[in-house]
């Protein structure tokens, strides 16, 4: 699934609402925009225009109430997730129909979203303490996720190891790793390498594996076992995003929204097995490990015995990403991962995201207020102004070449610091109030361009050229929309 | 240079770390540790640093909203009395950065004319300064409306009018009813709002205009220096480019001097006149803007500078990427502070404090090997450098 | 700005206030059992109002009937529903307990607002300066309160009452003296934290002394969560107060209308438990009416405490 061509993510006409008590919040209005597979999507506007609403939405995350999702399309593959979520939630209330009525409750035995959130799509959030549970370590919670989602990866490293104990063994006398070694294990050895850690680093995982792969020989029939089962699952997960008929595909959330709720059974039970533990956790404890040295975290055993609030705000989001990244999303979604941080510390965040764009083709959705930041990261960028997205452009383009009046008066109006004599242009007013936004076009009110037209209707999205999208009655051309 | 408005010498202000059951001082945050600094009339001095290195802590100290540790504050000082002090200082301190003996403390605290000891001088200063906080939402009482959060600087100081009394303090007069409501009126039309906007609670405003707001509250006394600890840093890129130059307007017709603290160095170039750096309670480098943007010699300012995001895809320079985290205040390394995450550091680094020099004209900086790097590294570090690289 | 409009100013400034009630009101009126407690206290304060001058006679005590019709009623209570003249019978003493309920309304909430009114002044002050001043003076005044709030309330109320003399200012100054600690720890937690928000620095910024400070900005925003203790207290002191009154350490004499002081005389005469079997209504009604009212404070001041608190509004 991980060529880079195509789309990871297709959303279409989202419509999000908050409906409160001064009245309904139109958050998102009819919001499109496409991940391509291995890029960097930046999502960029000021406070309050449904940048995080749009992640949340995409998520599932939207707190109901008082949100919901009135309409649209969430699309990976041919899936569309909000469909999907729809159909598992009928599924669920034919078994226990009692409970249509409590949202929470539906919520909770959405066992199957909560397996595609950390297995397909991955998110960090702003505040990293917000995403971490304070009373489990760094470490119990990297395993949390990893058993969740990625059980048949490490049932495989455990086989390979196995099969390869003897090779291991004897690098581990040699002292390093010195030729490569074939099937999972190798893959698992490599990446350890091309991180580039010390012996020491090396030493400990090859220490780890082998300890393992005795522990796998001797129980060997019920790992395959396991091994079996979990692949069986994951094939049945990716089947879902594959051009399969409706029925099918209800089919088979039937069978895996079964699946997961078994496997949430085991891991509770596992959990109370304290002093035998689950084969597979002391493997995703060794995985943990390399995670938080792939995030660039110095002294990662000692880190991962820590609790997240004896840690600094870089540190804590470079956990978070390594949790994030534990499963190998297809697409990663970072709101403001940088925000909350100092500058020399989100330089440091930022090279860890393009190294892994670079090394594992993840397609990142980074969403920020920084125009900065976006130049830098981003190799397209969609500019959302009060819920709506009003201009998509490669990101070169969209800086060099600006079409809406939006996107070119927030450009204007950043200081430049390799350019102090710049003047700055003001944007006047205020973003708007989305509970009674303008009617036409939502910028009308503050744009110096706008003309009768742009109060009564609004703008439709026109390709101006090539993968360059605008919404303004100043443009004409073929309509997207 | 113009007149001086203020001058602080020595400050420090250790903040105790409590624990335990009884309370024990445990040891000390080092917020900020033996800066000097001075404010001219009308300048924008510019601080930046990254998150916890003092700046809050310099700005509320400066203006006398905290007691120092150590230090002296002058308003408006007499120049013949500042260099004897300066004298005293620089003996005092000559033996390299430690705390200071009991005597000699003293010496410091008790300066005639020091802010920081003399009750009527305090009560004086309060009203010619004023601050403005980061956070929009917390610096105004949510249950005052908005006149009367405008209001209350005025009510208390009054506002000044020509002339000083025998006493060297500024003649005030107080305003009440009608011609009360019709200066906030005014000062309230200046910031773009309304006179609507005076009978609602701050929680009704965006975060642009509550900042407004207290911009206008600080401004309504016609003050002489103002500190903006970081002012736009919780706004938007547009609502910052507006109270940027609503700050700047105000400054022109008030000649008002402002001490803008910030981590956001295009910011600080967009508005200073004059940048501190700090790190970790100290002052690292200072110089005037341009001067610091063309010829950043400090490794860490240089770190700092190559840091920022360029809103430019095609803005490529070299990376500086500094490793490791900002080191705890409580416990700064021996030597130069920077020494754990500078590219530079030798062995004196990690045991000898460099003090501030002056490298180039008005440009001061504290490492060891400034002279090395203003010779080799700057030409590639500084900003102007790199946007000619810039395709 | 004009003379007529600044005439305008209060009414406009007011309505903004009524504005912010109002939706107070509406997030209250969302919890069903805390608008059932805010109908039935304000019914209980009419009560209080009216109650009074619709039997007649000295507001705070009750007339003895010792003889109705010929009959000595003094040690036959009647039953209620029965006797137009006692609508909810009568207790041993001859004494209506319709009109003891509606007199005693009157006093009982007197009584409570005074202490609870002075308990929450005098907790604010020294919560107040705990809070803000904290050191010696912090310290003094919290361990003081420590003292108090680990001291059984109704033994300090007794003991009081025995040492000084059973006065009507004495079980109120005891009272006092009992309810003002848990004050002072609210109001000096809420103090800690709203001392270090931006405005209050800003108001020091800008010259405002020590004092002021307080006044304008501290206490009126540390205040909401004693409203909460107030109306809770309410129900406690009047428990306390029947409690007292109940076990006999009263001020006045056996006609005195308070709630508990009307329930004891249903067992004063030694008849502790046979007062159940035979006039069970004489118990069982001053029982109810302080029941409901301590109830509906409760839920009333649950209530009011979910309002407040801003992540509950939604
Ligand atoms: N739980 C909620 N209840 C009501 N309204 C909400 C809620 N969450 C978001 N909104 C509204 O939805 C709109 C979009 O909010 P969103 O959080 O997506 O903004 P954002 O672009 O992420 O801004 P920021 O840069 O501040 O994070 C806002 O107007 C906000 O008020
Ligand atoms: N009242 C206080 N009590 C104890 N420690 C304090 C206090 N105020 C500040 N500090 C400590 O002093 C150090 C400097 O704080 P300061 O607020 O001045 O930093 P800053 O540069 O303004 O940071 P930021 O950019 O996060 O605002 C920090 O380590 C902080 O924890
Ligand atoms: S549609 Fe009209 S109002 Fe909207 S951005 Fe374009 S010109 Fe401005
Ligand atoms: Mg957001
Ligand atoms: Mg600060």
């Amino acid at each position: 699934m991980n060529k880079l061509v195509g789309e990871a993510l297709v959303v279409k006409d989202l419509k999000t609402q908050f409906f409160i008590y001064d009245g309904v919040v139109k958050a998102l209005e009819d919001v499109s925009f496409i991940l391509k597979k291995g890029e960097v999507l930046g999502i960029v506007g000021e406070t309050g225009c449904g940048k995080s609403v749009t992640a949340y939405s995409i998520m599932r995350l939207i707190p109901d109430p008082p949100g919901r999702i009135i309409s649209g399309q969430i699309k990976m593959g041919d899936y569309d997730l909000i469909k999907g979520m729809d159909q598992e939630v009928d599924i669920i209330l034919k078994k226990r129909p009692k409970i249509r009525h409590h949202n929470k409750m539906i919520k909770k035995n959405e066992y199957l979203y909560n397996k595609i959130r950390g297995r397909y799509i991955s998110m960090i959030f702003q505040e990293p303490m917000a995403a971490l549970n304070p009373v489990f370590t760094v470490e119990d919670q990297i395993v949390e996720s990893l058993y969740l989602h990625s059980k048949t990866k490490i049932l495989r490293v455990i086989k390979s190891a196995s099969e390869h104990i003897s090779d291991l063994q004897s690098f581990k006398d040699k002292g390093g790793i010195t030729s490569e070694l074939s099937g999972e294990v190798g893959v698992e050895l490599q990446k350890i390498k091309i991180q580039k850690k010390g012996f020491e680093s090396e030493g400990k995982h090859l220490e780890m594996l082998i300890d393992e792969a005795t522990k796998y020989l001797a129980k060997k029939n019920k790992y395959d076992e396991m091994l079996k089962e979990s692949i069986e699952v994951d094939s049945l997960e990716d089947s879902l995003f594959g051009n399969i008929g409706e029925e099918e595909r209800a089919r088979i959330l039937k069978v895996l929204s079964k699946e997961a709720k078994k496997s949430h059974l085991t891991r509770l039970t596992k959990r109370l097995k304290k002093r035998n533990p689950d084969p597979v956790i002391s493997e995703a404890r060794r995985e943990a490990f390399g995670l938080l040295e792939s995030v660039n975290i110095p002294n990662a055993f000692q880190i991962l015995k820590n609790y997240p609030h004896e840690l600094s705000g870089g540190m804590l989001q470079r956990v978070v990403i390594a949790i994030a990244l534990s499963n190998d999303p297809q697409i990663l979604i970072a709101d403001e991962p940088t925000t909350a941080l100092d500058v020399t510390i989100q330089a440091q965040i930022l090279e860890l995201l393009r190294d892994l764009r670079k090394n594992r083709g993840t397609s990142i959705i980074l969403i920020t207020h920084d125009l900065g930041v976006i130049a830098e990261m981003c190799d397209r960028v969609a500019v959302m102004y009060a819920g709506n997205v009003v201009e998509t452009a490669p990101a070169i383009e969209l800086f060099h070449n600006p079409k809406h009046p939006y996107t070119i008066g927030l450009l204007q109006s950043i200081p430049r610091i390799d350019d102090p004599t710049k003047k700055l242009n003001i944007i006047r007013g205020t973003v708007p109030n989305l509970i009674k936004p303008p009617t036409g076009c939502r910028f009308n009110p503050r744009c110096q361009f706008a003309f009768d037209k742009c109060t009564v209707e609004i703008p439709p999205t026109i390709e101006t050229s090539e993968g360059h999208t605008v919404a303004c009655h100043l443009f004409s051309g073929k309509e997207v929309r | 240079m113009s007149e001086i408005l203020l001058k602080g010498i020595g400050i420090r202000k250790y903040f105790p770390i409590r624990g335990g059951v009884s309370g024990r001082t445990l040891g000390y945050v080092h917020a900020v540790d033996d800066v000097n600094i001075t404010i001219y009339k009308g300048e924008t001095i510019g601080v930046v640093g990254e998150s916890g290195c003092g700046k809050t802590t310099l700005g509320r100290v400066v203006l006398d909203l905290i007691d120092p540790t150590t230090g002296a504050l002058f308003y408006k000082p007499n120049e013949s009395e500042m260099s004897q002090l300066e004298q005293l200082y620089s003996e005092l301190t000559s033996g390299g950065a430690r705390e200071l003996k009991k005597e000699e403390k003293k010496i410091l605290n008790t300066t005639k004319d020091n802010i920081y000891k003399s009750r009527r001088k305090k009560k004086d200063f309060r009203s010619r300064v004023q601050i403005v906080f980061q956070d929009p939402v917390s610096s105004l009482d949510p249950r005052m409306l908005i006149k009367d959060v405008i209001f209350e600087p005025i009510k208390i100081n009054g506002i000044p009018v020509e002339g000083e009394d025998d006493n060297g303090k500024q003649k005030r007069v107080r305003l009440r009813g009608d011609a009360a409501t019709k200066y906030i009126l005014d000062i309230v039309t200046e910031m773009g709002l309304n006179e609507d906007h005076l009978f609602r609670f701050p929680h009704e405003f965006s975060g642009g205009q509550r900042q407004r707001i207290a911009i206008a509250r600080a401004i309504a006394v016609k003050p002489e220096f103002i500190v903006l600890d970081e002012p736009t840093s919780a706004l938007d890129v547009s609502v910052q480019a507006q109270i940027l130059s609503l700050l700047k307007n105000l400054q022109q017709k008030y000649n008002v001097a402002y001490m803008f603290i910030t981590h956001n160095l295009a910011v600080i170039r967009a508005v200073s006149t004059r940048v501190i750096v700090m790190y970790l309670g100290k002052i690292v480098e200072e110089a005037l803007t341009d001067e610091l943007f063309e010829y950043p010699i400090h490794p860490y300012t240089q770190a700092l500078i190559s840091a920022i995001p360029v809103p430019d895809p095609n803005f490529k320079r070299s990376r500086i990427v500094l490793s490791g985290d900002v080191p705890s205040p409580a416990n700064p390394p021996s030597g130069c502070r920077f020494h754990t995450r500078c590219r530079f550091a030798k062995e004196i680094c990690s045991t000898e404090e460099p003090k501030l020099k002056e490298i180039r004209t008005g440009h001061v900086v504290a490492c060891h090997f400034a002279e090395d790097i203003l010779k080799t590294e700057s030409e590639r570090t500084g900003i102007k450098k790199i946007s000619e690289i810039a395709i | 700005m004009t003379t007529e409009s600044a005439g305008s100013e209060f009414s406009r400034a007011l309505k903004k206030r009524l504005e912010s009630s109002k939706r107070s009101f509406y997030f209250l009126t969302r919890s069903p059992l805390a608008t059932i407690g805010l109908a039935v206290v304000i019914f209980y304060v009419i009560l209080a109002i009216i109650g009074p001058k619709l039997v007649g006679g000295n507001p705070s005590v009750m007339t003895a009937y010792p003889i109705y019709h010929g009959q000595p009623i003094i040690f036959n209570p009647l039953p209620p529903f029965e006797y137009a003249k006692f609508p909810l019978g009568t207790t041993i003493g001859g004494y209506s307990i319709y009109e003891g309920v509606l007199k005693g309304a009157r006093v009982d909430l007197e009584l409570a607002s005074i202490i609870v009114f002075s308990g929450a002044l005098i907790g604010t002050v020294l919560g107040s300066v705990a809070g803000y001043k904290g050191g010696a003076i912090g310290e003094a005044i919290m361990r003081g309160t420590d003292i108090f709030l680990s001291l059984p309330y109704i033994v300090l109320a007794v003991a009081f009452l025995t040492v000084f003399g059973r006065y009507e200012s004495v079980m109120i100054e005891s009272l006092i003296l009992i309810w003002w600690p848990t004050y002072t720890r609210i109001v000096r937690g809420q103090v800690l934290s709203v001392r270090e928000q931006k405005y209050v620095e800003a108001s020091v910024a800008a010259g405002s002394s020590s004092l002021r400070t307080v006044i304008k900005h501290i206490i009126p925003n540390s205040i909401y969560p004693i409203f909460v203790q107030i109306s809770l207290d309410f129900g406690n002191v009047i428990l306390t107060l029947a409690s007292l009154f109940y076990l006999g350490f009263t001020f006045a004499g056996p006609g005195f209308a308070e709630w508990g002081n009307l329930l004891s005389r249903a067992t004063s005469a030694g008849t502790g438990g046979a007062a159940l079997e035979s006039y069970p209504w004489a118990v069982t009604i001053p029982g109810l009416v302080i029941l409901i009212f301590v109830l509906a404070l409760n839920l009333f001041g649950d209530g009011l405490r979910d309002v407040l608190d801003p992540r509950m509004r939604r």
